[in-house]
């Protein structure tokens, strides 16, 4: 390779464009010339400097700022093309046909309430939906809770279970004051037995009442789950054969809950009662007092009166008159101590009835002379049964009715 | 030369497809150098290249939604500068003669710039393209369709001679 061809292939072998051949001729050049070697380093420091040459001016800042310029008032050119200046005639009567149609949209409003007022009032014309959501608003909700009603009266109904039936154990029934050939006692009648009638009346999933003689009651709702039967007087046995009997007797003053068992009920003609629990237990309800009398128990319940504190069927009539003294003559702190000095173990749920119904002093009493046969149980407390915890008293007294 | 896109880029991209000026915008401004500079050494002029550099960017705006993301973004903004520029010298070269434009506005240069500003806007666009934004022979052929590539590469051999000897190196 002599010195001209070296000159011209340098330009290349810097660009990197030469075969391997012709690369290791040029290389074998610059080192046997001197002369080509300058060139070559020449070039060499050239392309070193165009290797670092640096950005010869800062970019002025305003070219994006012109930029930014210029792309506003494009999107500004463009939202006049889509909206074209319009003079001011057309502006006017644009204005105007959109005035009327407004005018139209409200007087079609108008006329149109006026028609649905006078025409729908005969259930002429049905309301004119006007979206979608409307019509389901409109008729779905409507048809749901229809048939909800429906559907829930007639559950309610198959609850009503009248009439109940009537057996003559002796003598025969006297309905509304005369008497029934059915034998079946309609919701809101009277059943009576005469002196010498003995009567059973069925009553539908709980048991049966048995009337005695010369007893009256009234049905005053056949319903399951709210069966009532109010006793005018007499002497009615009630008997449940279900767990969860769904049965109430009205007295006067109070109502009697049977809670699954066996109970009877007298009621004298002044409507004073008195009802004795042979198996199970009842609650009586009066106003917001509530008390348990359980199985082997009485309890008297005065007309217009609290219940009285239930007391044992077989306990001693002395007892049984100061527990009437302590519950209708203010028996006072007397009457407590000899309750008290009277009472067996087997009478420690008529001493808790009494708390409630006791001076604070008196129930510090009371509570000591329960204590002395039935300790609390967890979570009774002394504080509590003295300050008349409605609460503890049921739990410690089912605590002492499952012992006795 | 080409810079790949970064995710960030991408993004800022795929914004400005849906027409988001001011993502634009922040693209504009991450390649503001690159364009300025290729338009500044093409244009030997501050302000030409100033101008040019806003009329660049508003033709990637216009073509941006024909942008393929797998390319280089500053390589493609680039190209566009470089055309914009090229098609301006050579408008001005067809109605003035190249001696009279020379050195209109230029901005205080290192030597090596002002001998490159002051080439003849065919060296300096050969020179320019090939030396210092790496675009090869048939690259640069495509804007001198009357020049083969072997006039090409002589014309720039000679230019860095030019150059060496005005430097010299």
């Amino acid at each position: 390779m002599n010195c001209e061809e070296a000159k011209i292939n340098l330009h290349h072998f810097l660009d990197n464009e030469l075969d391997s051949k012709t690369k290791k001729e040029v290389e074998a050049h610059l080192h046997s010339c001197e002369s080509c070697y300058k060139e070559f380093m020449k070039l060499r420091k050239f392309f070193d400097r165009l290797k670092i040459l640096p950005y010869a001016v800062d970019p002025p800042q305003d070219i994006i700022e012109s930029l930014s310029k210029e792309l506003l008032d494009r999107s500004a050119s463009e939202a006049k093309k889509v909206t074209p200046e319009q003079s001011p005639n057309v502006k006017i009567k644009k204005g105007k046909i959109t005035q009327e149609k407004k005018l139209k949209a409200e007087r079609s409003a108008v006329r149109k309430s006026a028609v649905s007022r006078t025409i729908l009032g005969y259930g002429l014309l049905k309301p004119y939906p006007t979206s979608k959501f409307e019509w389901k608003e409109i008729v779905i909700i409507p048809i749901i809770l229809i048939l909800f009603a429906v559907f829930y009266l007639y559950y309610d109904f198959q609850k009503y279970n009248s009439p109940w039936d009537i057996q003559c154990l002796d003598g025969y029934a006297i309905i509304n004051g005369t008497i029934s050939p059915s034998g079946k006692l309609e919701q809101g009648e009277t059943l009576s037995a005469d002196k010498t009638s003995h009567i059973s009346l069925h009553i539908p999933y709980v048991g049966r009442m048995e009337l005695s003689p010369g007893s009256s009651v009234e049905l005053e709702k056949a319903k399951e789950g709210d069966n009532t039967v109010k006793v005018n007087y007499g002497f009615v046995k009630v008997i449940s054969t279900v767990l969860m009997p769904s049965i109430k007797i009205a007295l006067s003053s109070s109502i009697v809950l049977d809670k699954a068992g066996t109970f009877s009920i007298s009621v004298d003609n002044n409507r004073n009662a008195n009802v004795t629990v042979e198996s199970g237990f009842i609650e009586i309800n009066h106003k917001d007092i509530s008390t348990f009398v359980k199985e082997g128990f009485t309890c008297s319940i005065n007309d217009n009166y609290r219940p009285g504190t239930p007391v044992r069927t077989n306990a001693p009539d002395t007892l049984k008159r100061e527990i009437g003294k302590f519950d209708y003559f203010k028996g006072g702190r007397e009457s407590v101590e000899k309750i008290i000095s009277l009472a067996k173990d087997s009478d420690m749920p008529t001493l808790l009835s009494m708390i409630p119904f006791a001076s604070r002093q008196q129930r510090e009493m009371l509570f000591q002379a329960v204590v002395n046969y039935f300790p609390p149980p967890l979570g009774v407390t002394r504080l509590g049964i003295v300050d008349g915890d409605k609460d503890m008293l049921y739990k410690w007294w089912e605590d002492i009715e499952w012992q006795i | 030369m080409s810079t790949p896109n970064t995710n960030y880029i991408i993004y800022l991209i795929g914004l400005s497809k849906q027409g988001r000026q001011q993502a634009f915008i922040e693209l504009s401004t991450i390649n503001l150098k690159n364009v300025f500079a290729v338009s500044y050494r093409l244009l030997g002029d501050v302000e030409e290249a100033k101008s040019f550099s806003v009329k660049t960017f508003l033709r990637a705006w216009d073509k941006i939604k024909h942008f393929d993301e797998s390319e280089s973004f500053s390589h493609w903004i680039k190209n566009i500068a470089i055309r914009l520029a090229i098609e301006e010298l050579f408008r001005i070269h067809d109605e003035k003669t190249s001696g009279e434009y020379k050195k209109k506005n230029t901005a205080d240069l290192t030597d090596l710039e002002e001998l490159i500003i002051s080439l003849s806007v065919e060296d300096r666009v050969i020179f320019v393209l090939h030396d210092l934004e790496g675009y090869s022979y048939r690259g640069i052929g495509a804007y001198f369709p009357e020049l083969m590539a072997d006039e090409i590469k002589t014309r720039l051999f000679k230019t860095r001679e030019y150059l060496i000897g005005k430097l010299n190196l």
